[in-house]
């Protein structure tokens, strides 16, 4: 798709025939999707660690008083609407790509907490008791034992926080960072539903293909 | 050898367990018994640690358990419950392994370790070695449980109800293999019950908690002729003390070897309710004796079954 949409601006004049430029040339495809990606993978790489390290943070001992407030903040974070993040990020951070990785972090958190927090709680209490008293230490009963058994939830959760970041980074555009969501405001602002289409093409893809992918290593899991 | 001495754990207000002190010979079984949150599992528990005695001691073969770090305790104590916990995501053989994995042990070493203790717990080990523990039947899951415990081929057994959810033809089979384990690899075990016939059959030293106090400890047959009180006699079996004892006293304690008659012996090691059925069954009141240790004959009448050793006073 990505190799034929530049070649598609017969298909889309025909379609929309009153606009003066049905394609949007503005910046490749490709280098959108390439930086659309880009977001959304250094932003996951955050949630991810950050969120799994929270998730098992708040199940130890010590962490368990944390588990409401990260609870509830996290909740906030999704609460929050992404643009609003974007405008506060701003003129903390200027505009670009870091205003969209942070409102992509903040909302993709949740999921992620809250797959670990409860694939780490759904565990059978038999494994755990054992591993303890057959001389695991905590370490190790997380990594060889409750890690390995939550994986398949907290997988699930980080793949609802990618899927819906994928989404979530058109916003970015309005900031000034290149994605996918670039023809799509740019059409939106300009009246040229092409663009929009185009845009919103692309993204729907990529997140199916995302998804299908994460089908594929659940599989393997 | 195992010598709790003096320990106390309290809850808040409660106390689990109240200075109690026991010893446990290196070598046999011993069994605690009582009502449910009588202390049993706790007492287990403070022995490796899972639970932090507040005051008291345990004391293994002299070493006290409080100066070695938990972790390394455990390693060297096998655990077994009732719930079994064998990891899922893992084999018969990885589970078995974990242990001995944790001590470093070489891999071929682990190899052999794991076949012997399959062979040990009745299991066959080309085909069960691989198999994940869903494909296994309760009792089955609770064989490996054992050979997990025993893996690093630890001094002492803890079982906490090891046999309790199975049912009673598997938990048959699996309190003998237990007794053929002990037998061959010389083990101390203490096993946590609230079946007094599993402790009969398997415990040679019983110890009755209630209310975390260690209220009677000695050999089931100690228990049965001579309960400290009401409630150890109702422990032990009320109207079927009587014939729990039966399963405990063996032919030789009764039996008159002065005067042998003839007929098919019956061996004198063997228990008085096996005596008194084979009379029953074939309404003699008396059988023919061979005692094979002495290698003596005698005779056993059906009143000497009911003698004063086995009366209440």
């Amino acid at each position: 798709m990505l190799a034929l949409l530049p070649y598609s601006a017969p298909i889309f004049g025909w379609l929309f025939p009153e606009l003066p430029r049905p394609l949007y040339t503005r910046a490749s495809f490709l280098d959108l999707a390439v930086s659309h990606a880009a977001l959304v993978g250094m932003a996951s790489l955050v949630v991810i660690t950050l969120g799994i390290g929270i998730g098992i943070f708040v199940t130890r001992p010590i962490g368990r008083d944390f588990a409401g407030p990260v609870d509830t903040l996290a909740a906030i974070g999704q609460t929050f609407p992404p643009t609003a993040v974007l405008a506060l990020a701003v003129p903390a951070v200027g505009y670009g790509s870091a205003p969209t990785i942070i409102a992509l972090i903040a909302y993709g958190l949740l999921p992620v907490i809250g797959a670990t927090i409860a694939g780490l709680t759904a565990i059978p209490r038999a494994p755990i008791e054992a591993a303890d008293g057959i001389g695991l230490s905590p370490q190790g009963r997380l990594l060889k034992v409750e890690l390995p058994l939550a994986a398949p939830i907290i997988l699930a959760g980080v793949r609802t926080s990618v899927i819906l970041n994928i989404g979530t980074a058109t916003i970015g555009s309005t900031v000034g960072a290149l994605t996918l969501g670039s023809p799509i405001i740019e059409g939106l602002s300009g009246s040229n539903p092409a663009y929009v289409i185009q845009g919103a093409l692309l993204v729907g893809l990529f997140a199916v293909a995302t998804d299908l992918w994460f089908d594929e290593l659940e599989q393997v899991l | 050898m195992i010598v709790l001495d003096r320990l106390t754990k309290r809850y808040g207000n409660a106390v689990s367990v109240d200075q109690l002190s026991l010893t446990v010979p290196t070598g046999t079984i011993c069994a605690l018994v009582g009502a449910s949150g009588g202390g049993k599992t706790t007492t287990l528990r403070l022995i490796n640690r899972l639970i932090e005695a507040d005051e008291g001691r345990v004391l293994i073969d002299g070493t006290d358990a409080a100066s070695l770090a938990p972790v390394a305790l455990r390693r060297r104590i096998g655990y077994v419950i009732q719930s079994v916990g064998l990891f899922p995501h893992w084999n018969v053989a990885r589970n078995i392994a974990t242990v001995p994995d944790l001590l470093g042990w070489k891999r071929d070493r682990i190899d052999r370790r794991i076949d012997e203790l399959l062979d040990l717990v009745g299991l066959d080990p080309a085909s069960y070695r691989h198999r994940r523990p869903h494909e296994l039947s309760g009792g089955q899951q609770q064989r490996v449980g054992v050979a997990r415990a025993l893996a690093a081929d630890p001094d002492l057994l803890l079982m906490d109800e090891p046999f309790g959810a199975l049912d009673p033809v598997t938990r048959d089979g699996l309190q003998a293999a237990l007794l053929d384990i002990q037998a061959r690899t010389g083990k101390t075990i203490v096993i946590v019950t609230h079946d007094i016939d599993e402790a009969i059959r398997l415990a040679s030293l019983v110890a009755v908690l209630d209310g975390g106090k260690l209220i009677q400890h000695g050999s089931p047959h100690d228990l049965l002729a001579r309960p400290a009180n009401a409630f150890v006699e109702a422990f032990v079996g009320g109207p079927r003390r009587g014939l729990r004892l039966l399963q405990v006293t063996r032919v030789r304690e009764r039996a008159d070897f002065s005067e042998p008659i003839g007929g098919t012996p019956i061996d004198a090691d063997v228990t008085l309710d096996i005596a008194l059925e084979r009379m029953v069954t074939t309404g003699a009141h008396r059988l023919p004796v061979y005692d094979r240790a002495a290698d003596r004959r005698g005779t056993l009448v059906l009143a000497a079954i009911a003698s004063p050793d086995g009366r209440q006073t």
